[in-house]
């Protein structure tokens, strides 16, 4: 489902209800729903060019704000984070009247435990809610959710969520956001410059032979030529699982026990997104198994593993042909 | 190629015991060390080793950069340069080709070659940490796999292109079981059954408990010298015919091939090349099975059985002992266990002896030739080595 050709905003929350509340699954966070509600709102498409978005969420640390935009594809430094204030929103906004049209990306994201996880995003000039008490909770961590509802002729997205695992996330240990590298690892930096290619599927394809270079390396994997580079998006709907495993418990990597205990053995599937371009991903919404080869996968940004004090994103590999 | 005279001969040979052993890393060197060096039919002094290559990941960190030392202290001969050489499970492959070429081209007499590895003294997380670490880390170990779950992969889509069914995947382990009762060294000397192996918990789908090779401990010596030189060693020395390596992309995702390892294909090339015998002339071969999908693979790329022929191989019995082409008849990674660092150097000490017709009851009948293959991680590096005795 996306929302349209013309929509202005989407509004996405998760599919699985527990206790009354629209729960998250256990790699989904604020920046992750944020980025699905872009998404499925933009469609693909970046034209006309989005310069500024601004990204209210109270729970997420300033830094994700370049995770993003890395995941938006927009150049360093245009996401803004703001806390979810009322009046920074109102001063927001009224900076923006008469901004050129369609240029802002506005997104709403919460996920607070108690109310619906929920994402807003919203593009163009932004025009106040109408109704009563529509600017009421902005304060604090149900400000999507209010916004959502003040916004309601907005196309809404059940996100698809395993029906299996309609039930709480059992608790898993937050602290293990303080895991530390014994050796191997991927440096902060590294991680970073990464990111083009993790998040958006970003690769170099080579006006000299042709061949697509992913990730990106710098030159070209085909013919070894390095200034005849043009830089591509490779599909981020997904493609054609070509092999699967399910990793039952003490076959993870040490990075991956947090999602071990808290959702058991998962699966990672090698998905061609291209002609003879491969991707490895971890799939999620799904029981282990329920993918097989030859099925349709589409993509999605979730936290992947914890790592010296944040988490780190990428994309995971989920059911279903198309978005 | 060189003229014969010029190649490098195993002339002396020690491997401890491989499994969950009590003994720490420098006890392990130094019994390798001793066992190799009173090998040697007609006797060695230690001081007349020239130089060292050591074979070793460094797992568990106890002595990461600089292992290189503590071999010649425990070789009790400091002074002599000692170069490590890493490339995960073909540390000691790689370590054997450095010796080789050492000896040919003339800058040394006599070289020791070691591999090792300590495993099993860390607790499981830890161990787990380092199992990880040889894989491409950004977009395998980041997206939630070990080398089992790599294998799995490769098993999986084996299975899907060439039908490959999960009884030739379980009779690989059943017959380097069988051999690995024949082996004092093995870490695990019990036969195990074909429905065993089918009906153990599965690690990384289609593979089980039983399709991966154990963490081990353990240490491998061997003495290299010049051809023409081996007389004042012994009588009997295996020469090394030929050394190939090759290397490929460290990510599966980047290889145009799911189900062949391109740097196996270039190491046999550059071996058989070099030695001047073909396929045919092998009396049996010692190949990297760290699951048992890979020992399909081997077979396969290694030009032994045709592409997706090595399943009917296998499942024909021809791979046993006794048959056409025995196929690991020390048990192999999967029974003699797998010290990281130190499996290149075993297959060799597996040739040395089967070719010298010491095997006692895994003989292979009438060996005269043979091939040692080793794979780091999961394809990413490979070397392939032959052996004869003339």
């Amino acid at each position: 489902v996306n929302a349209g050709t013309g929509a202005r905003g989407v509004r996405l929350r998760p599919g699985r209800v527990v206790a009354g509340r629209r729960q998250e699954g256990p790699d989904e966070d604020a920046l992750t729903l944020a980025i699905e509600a872009a998404d499925r709102l933009l469609d693909g498409t970046t034209t006309p060019p989005i310069d500024r978005v601004h990204w209210f969420s109270a729970t997420m640390p300033t830094g994700t704000a370049d995770i993003v935009g890395a995941a938006l594809g927009v150049p360093p430094g245009s996401v803004s984070l703001h806390p979810d204030r009322r009046s920074e929103l109102e001063t927001t906004r009224r900076a923006q009247t008469g901004g050129a049209p369609d240029s802002a990306l506005w997104l709403f994201s919460s996920t607070d435990n108690r109310a619906d996880a929920t994402a807003v995003a919203w593009r163009g000039p932004l025009e106040a809610p109408s109704g009563s008490g529509a600017h009421g909770g902005i304060d604090g961590d149900g400000a999507a959710s209010q916004w959502a509802n003040a916004l309601d002729s907005l196309p809404t997205i059940d996100h698809p969520f395993d029906p299996s695992s309609a039930a709480a996330v059992p608790a898993f240990e937050l602290p293990l956001l303080d895991q530390r590298s014994e050796g191997a690892y991927v440096p902060r930096p590294r991680y970073i410059e990464n990111l083009p290619s993790r998040l958006r599927f970003a690769a170099d394809r080579c006006a000299n032979c042709g061949v697509v270079t992913f990730p990106i390396r710098g030159y070209c994997r085909g013919c070894g030529a390095a200034d005849r580079l043009v830089r591509v998006e490779l599909p981020r709907q997904g493609g054609e699982v070509l092999a699967v495993t399910t990793i039952h418990s003490g076959a993870q990597p040490t990075e991956f026990d947090w999602w071990v205990s808290a959702r058991g053995p998962y699966d990672v599937a090698l998905v061609e997104i291209a002609p003879g371009v491969r991707v490895t991903l971890q799939v999620t919404d799904a029981p282990p198994g329920q993918v097989r080869p030859g099925d349709h996968v589409r993509t999605t940004v979730r936290r992947l593993y914890p790592m010296e004090g944040e988490w780190r994103y990428g994309r995971k590999a989920v059911p279903g042909s198309t978005r | 190629m060189s003229p014969p005279g010029e190649r490098a001969a195993i002339v002396g040979a020690g491997h401890t015991k491989f499994g969950a052993l009590v003994e720490g890393p420098r006890e392990l060197l130094r019994r390798a060390i001793d066992l190799a060096l009173a090998s040697v039919d007609k006797g060695v002094e230690r001081g007349a080793i020239q130089e060292a290559f050591l074979g070793t990941l460094g797992i568990s960190g106890w002595q990461l950069g600089n292992s290189s030392a503590i071999l010649a202290e425990e070789l009790r001969h400091p002074g002599i340069p000692v170069t490590r050489v890493e490339n995960a499970c073909a540390s000691s492959g790689f370590a054997l080709r450095a010796g080789v070429q050492a000896i040919e081209s003339g800058a040394r007499d006599l070289v020791l070659v070691v591999g090792l590895e300590k495993m099993t003294d860390s607790p499981s997380a830890r161990r787990r940490y380092w199992l990880g670490v040889s894989g491409d880390t950004e977009y395998e170990r980041l997206a939630g796999l070990t080398f089992a779950g790599v294998y799995g992969l490769l098993a999986a889509r084996h299975m899907r292109e060439f039908g490959t069914p999960p009884e030739a995947l379980a009779e690989v382990a059943v017959k380097n079981h069988r051999n690995g009762v024949l082996n004092p060294n093995a870490h695990f000397q019990k036969a195990i059954t074909r429905e065993q192996v089918l009906a153990a918990p599965r690690v990384a789908t289609p593979l089980g408990l039983y399709d991966c090779c154990p963490v081990s401990d353990g240490a491998v010596a061997l003495l290299l010298a010049r051809r023409s030189d081996a007389g004042k060693y012994t009588d009997t020395p295996v020469t090394i015919a030929g050394a190939g390596a090759g290397s490929d992309f460290l990510a599966v995702q980047e290889r145009p091939s799911l189900t062949h390892f391109a740097a196996t294909r270039r190491a046999a090339d550059e071996a058989f090349r070099r030695a001047g015998f073909e396929r045919r002339d092998l009396s049996f071969a010692e190949v990297h099975d760290c699951f048992t999908i890979a020992e399909l693979i081997a077979l396969e790329d290694l030009g032994l059985a045709p592409e997706g022929g090595a399943a009917a191989m296998t499942l024909d019995g021809r791979t046993a002992l006794g048959g056409t082409l025995p196929v690991n008849p020390d048990g192999g990674l999967k029974a003699k266990g797998h010290p990281i660092g130190a499996t290149g150097a075993s297959q060799a000490y597996e040739i040395f002896r089967q070719l010298r017709h010491q095997a006692e009851r895994r003989q292979v009948a009438n060996a005269e030739r043979a091939l040692a293959h080793n794979v780091g991680g999961s394809g990413a590096s490979a070397t392939v080595t032959l052996f004869e005795v003339r």
